[in-house]
Formats: structure tokens, C-alpha cells, sequence
């Protein structure tokens, strides 16, 4: 019973069903896609929208809250996926549990969350986010940011931490794809699977596990020290996502996880050439192996470069790319649920879908001019939704050639 | 009223008369509840400064009840401090009595240009009026933007009129600074913490929430939403779900002022009326659209024409404060020879209503009881 799959998958088939021997030429013009309806949904208060990522522990849409109309983004996970994480359905608890009491702008909110019994699904809902700064930099010419602009989101960064680290809270797990940014540059820390919250009372911020993502550990996880303190790893990562946003390169590589670790635990620090003295001192600072000597973040945020003026020198790598706006997807939900969405039902042909391919792909080679037209919200959507239209596990007696 | 001494944290401001207003709440006697603000976290009250005898508005909040709202009175404070123009308001003073916030502003005769609607206007003010309550708006408007305020919050409510006809804009608490955290950005992306309270007068752009992000032109559209709702005696979209209210802006179905020249074509589709006309169901599922007297008049194609462009989608092409006060509609106002109070006649300001009676309580009480004032959006200063 599974609701969400849409239900208008179709094709047609002319020739006859009983030859399933043979492998059928089927003209593409009468394989005929259906687009995606929208089918208007509520989730308490909130009416779903377009899918805006997923990840193992679930998909996140967007929503919108009716009574608000504020734009929302909610993480719906199911039960039975998460049995099959390890740790999977205490980790989603253990975040549910720390967003809660958590509050500040630089840390994602966390609005409202439900359960679907006879679903066995979660809802979480948060705070609506364009982008992250792992979009932006993938999407950015060199893969890194320019230096002003990295300023801005890391001291972002260091304010969130400093909160998070006040209230006895350790990330293990900062890295640009956990930093999320509104559509007003604010920048949200996210993503707390993995965090830990600290015993308050015992004034010591030990801790012994992290499940972070490898290329952002510190050397004492690295090299499997049994009791390491938890800001510190912190600082680390945080470090290691200033270098990358900076430089466009990581501290530390390896081929594998035992090469990349003993790199961390062994290797020296290389610092880019191309970065100024001041960021050099501040990430020598932040990567420093050994704990105790790694700088604090209250050092880190009274340092100089934290605290200079950067000038805007270089273009600004924009939140929504070349001309996406982010509109919000709620649109066509509310038109199916408002009006008579039957009689906008268009259909396509998999030959009109390659025509407007190939089209897209002739204009992006010309002149940028021209590309305007092929850009509009339409075909863009056209051409990046069909696949998921079609399944081909349905006929038996075609196959993929 | 508990009588605490008071600390001041606030400069005192000089009335226009010269009287100076005391942070102090022993200078108040407080007469009569007039509605509450704020969602219930407080209430205005009308009082009269004992020292000078004159009646004033005290906006008093509860602060053990406000939450997140406290930032937004603050703010609110900070902003109407800063401002100096005859169209926006301006305190008197503020401070805190014990666990209250009082801020003390000159009490507006006519009240609001919503309670005027709800009380004596239901179809709709008359134009000469409406025209006159525009042109004010429009000042204090293009006085905000000039200094990157969007106000955010424009709406009948919002609308003060004191006894002279005099039109005052409050309700910043809900306004924004442009460029308040980045110097360079000339457009805002927050959605305003209270939007729930406004989103009938909400531009589209701001609900759209993306990254074009909205200016002032925001303002210009809730302008038009205002000349409906004082025009047609109820907001567009009354009663009808928020969610389609937004599909109706985004689509870009505009609402409009009810005459002779838009109802009767209606009437003649029939139900399907607002969906074949294109010209904004949802707006208007009204009430007022059956009343004969809507049917028989007919507003200037001026009037027409201001709100049409002010709620233009686009926030590009639509016009300026300060172009808008060069609109015809606008410029119609100069040829007038009456006063708003005179058009507004024969509604009386309540200050006037009591005044023959001098300083009778109890009478200010029973005119103010026979304008049933329960509905916090009439009165939201």
C-alpha cells in the first residue's frame, strides 16, 4: 500500500503481448508519458510539495504550512527503512530529541513532528532551506568559494557551533552538506543524526564515538583514541570545511578509509598557496593533530580573520544558480485540489520528449542567447522528471536495449 | 490598575501641543478597554493624562505573556522612534510598570478606517474619502521607503484617522529594514514572523518565499488590497481558505472594486462567476456583492485604474509611492473641497461624541460599548 508511487505510470503497446520472446522495436512515438500528477496532500497542517532531496534515512519534500503559508521542508522517513540502519531509528530520535530544544538561527529548527502509525512513518518538519553550501560549491567554478563570501557563512558557522557547544551539544558531523542556507544567506546548521548531547552536569565534553563522515574527522577519531573531547572534533571539522570552501580541496585524501586515516593521523598539513597569511594561521590553528593544542572556538571566533572586514572582490557564487529562483512547488498541488485538474492533464510521447532533447542540447551548444527558451520552467521540468515516469519492470516482455 | 512605580526606558516625546507626557503610570487614569492587540498578548485602552486632561491610547502589553513577540515590540518601539512624518504614528512615550509595557499614543477620534467599514460603511467609504485616506497612505508610504523601511503590514487596521481627518499608518512592529544585515542587497527574503495575521493584504511576491526576494513595492500592493477593503467594505479574499487565496495571487487573479461596471457582469455568469471572469474568486466570495446599492454606483475609472496597478503581479512594473501620488485618482484629491471628516459625516469622532458630556467616563464607555470592539483585527494599532 503504497501511496506515494505515482499511480499514472502507463504504456502502450501495440504490437502483440503473447510474443514475449522476442525483443519488440517499439516506435518512440507510442511510448506516451504521463506527467507526474500532484496530488494534493496534508500532513497536519501542512500541504506537501515537490521532492527536495533524499538520503538514507528517507526523502525530504517541501510543504507548506496552510495557516502560515509559510514554505516548509519535511523529512519523512519510514519505520522500516530505518530498522535496516544501524542505529537508525535511535539516531532519528536522538535528533528529534536535541532539535527540540535547541533555538537559533544558525541551527536548523525543527516545527513539528508527527507519526503515521499505520504507515510507520515519521514526519519531521523544519525549516525551509534553498540550498547548501555542498550545492553551491559543486556548482561553483573551481569548487570553491570566494574568500568574502566564505567569511560570511563560516563566522555563521562558528556563531551556530558556539550555541550548539553551550548547550552541551556536539555535531560530529559539520561538513558543507550539513550546512544548509535560507533564501535569506542565512546559514543553518543541520543534520543532527549523529550528534551528541553531552552530560551537563559532568563539565567535561568526552565523548567516545563519532559516525561523521570521514573526510572531516580529526586525527584522535582517525587513529581510534577510546576518550577524545567532543568541541574539539568540532573545531576540526569545522577547520577542515573552512579549508575546503577556501581552497576547493580537502585537507586530507586517500584512496580508501585506512589510507585517508592514517593520512589524518600522520601526514603534515599542506596549506594552500594561493590563501592569505591570516586564514593560513586560523586553519593551522583549527587542524592542529593534537587536541589539546587544536585552537578553541572561542579563539577561533576572536581570531583576526574571523573578525576583518573582507572586501567583495569576487563575484558572488549565487544561491539559486544560473536563473533558478526556487519557486516555491505548492502551485500545482493547490491547482489540483482548487480546480479541475482533468482537463490539464497533457500527455507526451517519448518522440517529443528526444525532440526537445535534442533541441536543448543543439541550442546549449549555439549561443547562450538562445538558451532563454529552452530554460523555462516547462521543459526544464520535462526534461528531468520522464524517466521516473516510465517503468519498464511492468512488461515482461520488453527489455531495456 | 495596579499603581507600581514605574522605571523609564524610554525618551519622552513632546506632544504637538507641548505637553509633556510622564513614563509614568500614575499620570494615566484608564477609562475603558478598546480591543486587544497583538493576538491577546495586549490591549489598548483609552485614558486621559491626568495632568493635561486629555484623552490618550495606551497600548498596554503583558510581558510575562509575551514570547518571541517582546523582539517585535521592541522593535517596533526603536522603529516609530526614528520616524518623524504627520502620516506615521508616533508615541508619546513608553516604559514599564511592573510586569507591564506601556506605550502611550495620542488616541485617534475616528479610529480605524477598518472599524469605519465595519461600523457605518459596510459597502464601502465613499470616494472622495477613499481617495483622501489614499493619498495620506501613499505619503507615509513613500516617507518609509525613503528610508528602506518596507512597512509590511498595510491594511485597514493599520489605518488610523484622528479627529481633524488627520490619516496616521501604525503596526510597524511588523515593518523591515532593506539591506538590515547586508548593506548591498536591495530586496528582502525574510517572511515576516506575524505574516499569519496579514496574508490577505500580502503581496505575492512575499508569499512566494524564492530567492527574487520582495522590496517596498510589497507595500504598494497590500495599498491596493486596502482600496478594496475600504472600497468594497470587506477585505478580498474574506473567508476563504489561505491556501487559495495564495493560488489566486500567484495565478495572478486580481481582485477589484465592486460597481456597476464589474458586479452586473458577474451576476450574469452566474456561480462560475469569478473563475470565467478571471478576475478573482476568491476575492471575493463577498457578501456585498447581492447589495443594490453596489449594483447602482460607480467608482471613477481612475479608481479603476490605482488599483489595478497596485496590485500589477510583477513587482518590477508596478508603480512607486511616489508615482502613485502623481495617479490621477491621487491627483483628483485637490479638486476636493470638503474635509475627510465632512465625507466621513455623519460619523462622529468618539472624542467628539463624548465631549459634551465633558469628561464623563461612563458615557465614553457606552459609545464605545455600542461598537462592539471584540474583534481584535478592527483595532490592531
Amino acid at each position: 500500500m503504497e501511496r506515494d508511487l505515482p499511480s499514472d505510470r502507463f504504456m502502450e503497446l501495440d504490437a502483440g503481448d503473447d510474443d514475449a520472446l522476442l525483443i519488440q522495436r517499439i516506435d518512440s512515438n507510442e511510448i506516451i508519458y504521463c506527467p507526474p500528477k500532484r496530488k494534493y496532500k496534508l500532513v497536519g497542517k501542512y500541504v506537501m510539495g515537490d521532492k527536495l532531496g533524499e538520503g538514507s534515512y528517507g526523502k525530504v519534500k517541501e510543504c507548506l504550512d496552510s495557516t502560515t503559508l509559510q514554505r516548509r521542508a519535511i523529512k519523512i522517513m519510514k519505520r522500516k527503512t530505518l530498522r535496516r540502519i544501524p542505529n537508525g531509528d535511535q539516531n532519528v530520535q536522538r535528533e528529534i530529541r536535541l532539535l527540540r530544544r535547541l533555538r537559533h538561527h544558525n541551527v536548523i529548527s525543527l516545527y513539528d513532528v508527527y507519526h503515521n502509525e499505520a504507515k510507520g512513518k515519521i514526519y519531521m518538519v523544519m525549516e525551509f532551506c534553498v540550498t547548501g553550501l555542498q550545492e553551491m560549491l559543486d556548482r561553483s567554478k573551481d569548487k570553491k568559494l570566494p574568500i568574502w563570501q566564505a567569511n560570511k557563512y563560516f563566522v555563521q558557522l562558528v556563531e551556530g557551533l558556539e550555541y550548539l557547544h553551550s548547550r552541551g551539544v556536539v555535531h560530529k558531523d559539520i561538513k558543507p552538506g550539513n550546512l544548509l542556507l535560507t533564501s535569506d544567506n542565512m546559514l543553518k546548521i543541520s543534520d543532527f543524526g549523529v550528534a551528541e548531547q553531552l552530560d551537563v552536569l559532568a563539565g567535561k565534553d568526552e565523548i567516545t564515538t563519532s559516525q561523521g563522515s570521514p573526510l572531516f574527522q580529526p586525527p584522535e577519531v582517525a587513529g581510534g583514541a577510546r576518550v577524545f573531547s567532543g568541541f574539539k572534533v568540532d573545531v576540526w571539522s569545522a577547520g577542515c570545511t573552512l579549508y575546503n570552501l577556501t581552497s576547493g580541496k580537502y585537507p586530507f585524501e586517500g584512496e580508501n578509509m585506512f589510507r585517508l586515516f592514517e593520512n589524518i593521523c600522520e601526514k603534515p598539513l599542506v596549506m594552500p598557496e594561493e590563501l592569505d597569511p591570516v586564514l593560513k594561521t586560523l586553519l593551522e590553528g583549527m587542524l592542529r593533530k593534537e587536541p589539546s593544542e587544536r585552537l578553541s572556538l572561542n579563539l577561533v571566533k576572536s581570531h583576526d580573520w574571523c573578525c576583518k572586514k573582507h572586501p567583495r572582490t569576487e563575484e558572488e557564487v549565487s544561491l539559486g544558480g544560473d536563473d533558478d529562483r526556487h519557486s516555491i512547488s505548492i502551485v500545482p498541488y493547490l491547482r489540483s485540489n482548487y480546480y479541475d485538474s482533468e482537463s490539464e492533464e497533457e500527455l507526451f510521447t517519448e518522440h517529443q520528449l528526444n525532440e526537445s532533447r535534442n533541441q536543448a542540447e543543439c541550442k546549449s551548444e549555439m549561443s547562450g542567447t538562445d538558451l532563454q527558451e529552452t530554460r523555462g520552467a516547462h521543459t526544464k521540468r520535462r526534461r528531468r522528471k520522464p524517466t521516473s515516469c516510465i517503468s519498464v519492470k511492468s512488461i515482461t516482455s520488453c527489455k531495456q536495449s | 490598575m495596579s499603581r507600581l512605580k514605574s522605571e523609564s526606558f524610554a525618551l519622552e516625546l513632546r506632544s504637538p501641543s507641548m505637553v509633556s507626557f510622564e513614563a509614568s503610570s500614575d499620570n494615566y487614569e484608564i477609562w475603558s478597554h478598546l480591543g486587544s492587540v497583538c493576538g491577546g498578548m495586549g490591549a489598548v485602552w483609552v485614558a486621559k493624562h491626568k495632568p493635561s486632561k486629555k484623552y490618550v491610547a495606551i497600548k498596554i502589553y503583558e510581558l510575562d505573556k509575551c514570547g518571541d513577540e517582546l523582539e517585535l515590540i521592541q522593535h517596533e518601539i526603536r522603529t516609530v522612534r526614528q520616524l518623524r512624518h504627520p502620516n506615521i504614528i508616533q508615541y508619546m512615550t513608553s516604559f514599564t510598570a511592573a510586569q507591564q509595557l506601556w506605550i502611550i499614543m495620542p488616541f485617534l477620534g475616528y479610529t480605524s478606517a477598518s472599524r469605519l467599514v465595519a461600523t457605518h460603511f459596510s459597502e464601502g467609504l465613499p470616494e472622495p474619502a477613499l481617495a483622501l485616506i489614499v493619498r495620506e497612505i501613499l505619503q507615509g508610504l513613500s516617507y518609509l521607503h525613503s528610508k528602506n523601511i518596507i512597512h509590511r503590514a498595510v491594511r485597514g487596521s493599520h489605518i488610523l484617522i484622528d479627529s481633524n481627518g488627520r490619516v496616521i499608518l501604525t503596526g510597524l512592529r511588523h515593518s523591515v529594514m532593506v539591506g538590515d544585515n547586508m548593506r548591498w542587497q536591495k530586496t528582502v527574503h525574510c517572511y515576516p514572523p506575524q505574516a499569519r495575521y496579514n496574508l490577505n493584504w500580502a503581496s505575492p511576491e512575499l508569499l512566494e518565499q524564492d530567492l527574487y526576494g520582495y522590496n517596498e513595492r510589497s507595500d504598494i500592493y497590500s495599498v491596493g488590497i486596502v482600496v478594496c477593503e475600504l472600497g468594497n467594505g470587506e477585505v478580498p479574499y474574506r473567508g476563504i481558505p489561505s491556501t487559495l487565496m495564495l493560488l489566486e495571487k500567484l495565478e495572478d487573479r486580481v481582485p477589484f472594486l465592486y460597481d456597476a461596471s464589474t458586479v452586473p457582469q458577474i451576476a450574469e455568469n452566474g456561480q462560475g462567476w469569478g473563475m470565467a471572469t478571471d478576475s478573482g474568486v476568491g476575492g471575493s466570495v463577498g457578501d456585498n456583492l447581492t447589495s443594490l446599492a453596489i449594483t447602482q454606483r460607480l467608482f471613477s475609472p481612475a479608481a479603476h485604474d490605482l488599483v489595478a496597478l497596485a496590485l500589477t503581479r510583477c513587482p518590477d512594473q508596478r508603480p512607486t509611492a511616489d508615482e502613485l501620488l502623481h495617479h490621477q485618482f491621487v491627483r483628483y484629491t485637490r479638486k476636493l473641497n470638503g474635509t475627510l471628516p465632512q465625507y466621513l459625516h455623519p460619523v462622529v469622532p468618539i472624542t467628539q461624541q463624548t465631549e459634551i458630556g465633558d469628561s464623563v467616563p461612563d458615557l465614553l464607555e457606552e459609545s464605545l460599548d455600542q461598537i462592539s470592539l471584540n474583534d481584535e483585527v478592527t483595532w490592531d494599532f
